[in-house]
């Protein structure tokens, strides 16, 4: 427990005399380490920690959010004042509601195991250094990080949530570099994980290490793509990429109360072809986005977003959900404490369909496929996306040519 | 404030220290935001473990503090901090009236915004360096947003100051009143190579980008501006300074995060790149003094290059002649895809983008799903006007004005493409 669950009531109690609709307290403990290899030698380690508060307020639909990082009882007190109106003597009830989850401090334990020796870290990078080196000569640089992060959360709110959990995330970035005849080229491959102890025990290192020499070595002979319309082939994996950016944040409901989303009143409407079944699902196992309860502390799980082509559900927090008077789908997310939450996806995939690859391929006369995308933007308003592409084929006559 | 109505406030407090030792050339660092003298003691005894655990590498070094003038700058005084949150909210209240009566167009929704920041650092090293300072600005911004044939368009503009009383409304009003277009028809394009005018804002996009292309450490890494050091990268109107002494911008700091004084860097003198942005670790890398360009985003953060106020130098045409001069191009003020299509290391530049098609020296048709696809080297060839609309834009903070390129591919619905 980062700040006494007690003191944290009685700040309750004080924003909710001052007639607020709706109080809460985010209360956050992080400690994180990067490790880097690049040039040929460790540098810089980036180890760190904070902790703060993030405080919320609503009152007559008006949000006010503070935060700090100083966690004196005293500065706590202050922040809460401050924020509260002076006025009013109106007490409003704290609600009774399940959302009572602790878990045991021996589950600390486990995963504060996921800070691994760190020797046993820079054996799994210089072999990572040798194998891309190795892949082909002309692979002249190698960089690798090792992200560890540890969340420590305690969330507390006038409906009645009074939730603690242990988060942690672990991620593994490997960047060749290609150099020939004047081309530079680079390939990058991540993998992370949430809450898995063994995550870098158990990292299949030669195979992200030969995926990254392998894209950086295929781009030195990329030619120019012909410019106009053209049919796409999303690849599995980063074709997710996509669907989650230019699809999915359209579906997230403060956006469209916004007017922001061009699916604004289309639930139950026909948006997609019958085959697309869209799903978001913070339950899966060790997915990044995965957590029991969300940043508001609602219970979380899974949300089907279109079905068979159908617009089924948007993605709410609390907030949203009030206001279409709906129930959070437990997708109330947030960076950190210095922000309030947002309706945020959480693991985000389409289910499976009838085709397979080879028969989506040979089905395209002249398109692209994209296998890695890195990175875009969309403009939810008018569904108008850009994607950069970090690596594609071209397809002629049903082949990847 | 949305539509009229009072949404969000935000209040923020925070306070750090990031502890860095180097020991026989290796590095450690830890931060920390508890600040009693236990907390303290441990996040440097973790500093050092992490130094030792550390390769060695001769470039860090610290930044001396004996011996050096204290810097000259005077404090920048902002009154916005003695303003209690009540009077904030009441200002922006008063704008957002203020622009609903003002503008001339009825928008589909108003966005207006108001956010300032106060800043203290401190810095000190076992060199006898001892340094702080305190700065800060306020913003009020505008965005308008409304729709032409079902497309949504954006309109905004902002102001800063260190000063609450010098946000100025009216021109801000005046400023989005000129932007407007005429609901006209909206098109798209087919492929094709034409003249581009980009306003202030696009232009920074660019500038800012190739600020941090000209860190020493992406040089090293294989910019694609490495063969050009001392050599021809643009044409001869191309200058382009890296000020850190310019006290009008978003980055008015009197050092950099390793205390070495600010300084101007010409970076791009009639179109030759003359030199790079650097800090002590990469000074000493490439045999040179620091530029003043270590930057830090907070306490938690470590190191790197970064610009200060980036200034592209020398425009003096009205924008509106050398809109006049087009015969067919295109107008563009929003870019989509701004943090992927550009890239530090090949300098390509692949953007969706929104504007208005210049036809015989006439603003016209509003364009959208459309691209442009270029490189680095042939905007900074093909650059052959520059503007006098100049305007402070914080990506982190440039100072840029309009710019009229040739030649830029512009990626429409079919391929053909044609010169015009």
């Amino acid at each position: 427990m980062i700040i006494d669950d007690d003191i944290l009531n009685k700040i309750l109690r004080i924003m909710l005399w001052k007639a607020n609709d709706f109080a809460e307290l985010f209360v956050e403990k992080k400690r994180w380490e990067i490790i880097v290899f690049r040039e040929g030698i460790f540098k810089i380690p980036s180890w760190g920690s904070y902790s703060g508060v993030g405080i919320r307020l609503i009152r007559s639909n008006v949000t006010y959010y503070s935060y700090t990082n100083i966690l004196e009882e005293s500065s706590l007190y202050k922040t809460a004042h401050q924020i509260s109106r002076n006025e009013g003597t109106k007490c409003v009830e704290r609600k009774n509601c399940n959302n009572n989850f602790k878990i045991e401090d021996s589950k600390f334990n486990k995963y504060s195991q996921v800070f691994e020796k760190y020797n046993n870290v820079k054996e799994k990078i210089l072999l990572v250094n040798e194998i891309a080196r190795l892949y082909n000569s002309k692979i002249t640089e190698v960089e690798c990080s090792y992200t560890n992060v540890l969340k420590e959360i305690q969330i507390i709110n006038s409906l009645g949530a009074n939730v603690s959990d242990y988060r942690s995330y672990s991620s593994f970035k490997v960047t060749s570099t290609a150099k020939y005849n004047g081309v530079i080229q680079k390939g990058q491959v991540e993998y992370g994980k949430t809450g898995d102890p063994h995550f870098l025990s158990e990292l299949d290192v030669d195979k992200i290490t030969d995926e990254s020499a392998r894209k950086a070595i295929n781009m030195l002979t990329a030619k120019e793509p012909p410019a106009g319309e053209m049919m796409v082939v999303l690849g599995n994996s980063h074709g997710g990429v996509l669907l989650h950016e230019a699809c999915g944040h359209m579906l997230e409901a403060d956006t469209i109360q916004k007017n922001g989303s061009i699916f604004k009143d289309m639930l139950n409407t026909t948006i997609a072809n019958k085959e697309v079944t869209l799903i978001d699902d913070s339950n899966m196992p060790h997915g990044w986005g995965s957590a029991k309860f969300d940043d508001e502390g609602q219970p979380t799980g899974k949300n089907i977003l279109i079905y068979k082509g159908k617009l089924n559900s948007y993605i709410h927090s609390l907030l949203s959900a009030r206001r279409d008077n709906k129930k959070s789908t437990g997708n109330g997310r947030r960076e950190s404490y210095k922000n309030p939450p947002l309706c945020r996806m959480t693991n985000t995939y389409l289910e499976r369909g009838q085709s397979t690859f080879e028969d989506i391929v040979k089905s395209v006369k002249r398109g692209i496929f994209v296998k890695t995308v890195s990175g875009g933007e969309v403009k939810s308003a008018n569904g108008n996306f850009a994607f950069g592409v970090s690596e594609s084929y071209l397809i002629e006559n049903g082949k990847i040519t | 404030m949305l539509k009229g109505e009072l949404k969000e406030v935000f209040t923020t407090k925070e306070m750090g220290v990031g502890i860095r030792v180097i020991i026989a050339g290796a590095e450690g660092y830890y931060s920390t935001c508890r600040l009693r003298s236990h907390d303290i003691e441990f996040a440097l005894k973790k500093a050092i473990d992490i130094a030792k655990w550390n390769s060695n590498d001769i470039g860090h070094a610290l930044t001396e503090g004996k011996n050096i003038e204290t810097d000259a700058m005077l404090p920048i005084e902002t009154n916005f901090s003695k303003k209690t949150i009540k009077d904030k909210i009441r200002f922006v209240q008063e704008t957002d009236r203020f622009i609903s009566l003002n503008l001339n167009t009825s928008f589909d929704y108003i966005l207006s915004n108001y956010s300032d920041i106060s800043k203290y650092v401190y810095i000190c090293n076992t060199k006898g360096l001892s340094k702080e300072y305190k700065n800060g600005y306020c913003i009020l911004s505008i965005d308008g947003k409304y729709l032409i044939d079902g497309e949504e368009k954006r309109v905004g503009a902002f102001s800063f100051s260190n000063s609450l009383t010098k946000l100025n409304k009216a021109k801000l009003c005046e400023e989005i009143n000129k932007k407007l277009p005429p609901r006209n028809k909206l098109t798209s394009l087919n492929s094709l190579v034409c003249p581009v005018v980009f306003d202030p804002f696009i232009t920074a996009y660019f500038v800012s980008v190739l600020g941090f292309a000209l860190s020493a450490e992406t040089l090293y890494k294989g910019s694609f501006l490495r063969p050009f050091i001392e050599k021809n990268v643009g044409n001869e109107r191309i200058n382009i300074i890296d000020d850190g002494t310019n006290r009008e911008g978003f980055n008015a700091f009197p050092f950099d995060s390793e205390g070495t004084k600010r300084q101007k860097t010409v970076l791009i003198e009639n179109g030759i790149l003359k030199t790079v942005l650097s800090d002590n670790y990469w000074g000493n890398k490439f045999n040179k003094k620091s530029t003043g360009n270590a930057f830090r985003k907070d306490y938690m953060n470590m190191l790197c290059i970064g610009p200060t106020n980036l200034i592209l130098e020398g425009g003096n045409s009205e924008v509106i002649d050398i809109i006049k001069n087009v015969n067919y191009g295109l107008y563009v003020d929003e870019i989509i895809g701004a943090n992927i299509g550009m890239n530090i290391y090949n300098g390509d530049i692949s953007l969706g983008i929104k504007g208005r098609l210049i036809e015989e020296g006439n603003l016209t048709c509003f364009v959208t799903n459309t691209m442009i696809s270029t490189n680095f080297i042939d905007l900074l060839n093909n650059m052959i006007k520059i503007g006098n609309d100049y305007k402070w834009v914080p990506i982190p903070s440039v100072y840029s004005p309009s710019i009229l390129v040739d030649n830029i591919t512009i990626v429409g619905r079919r391929p053909e493409v044609k010169k015009r």
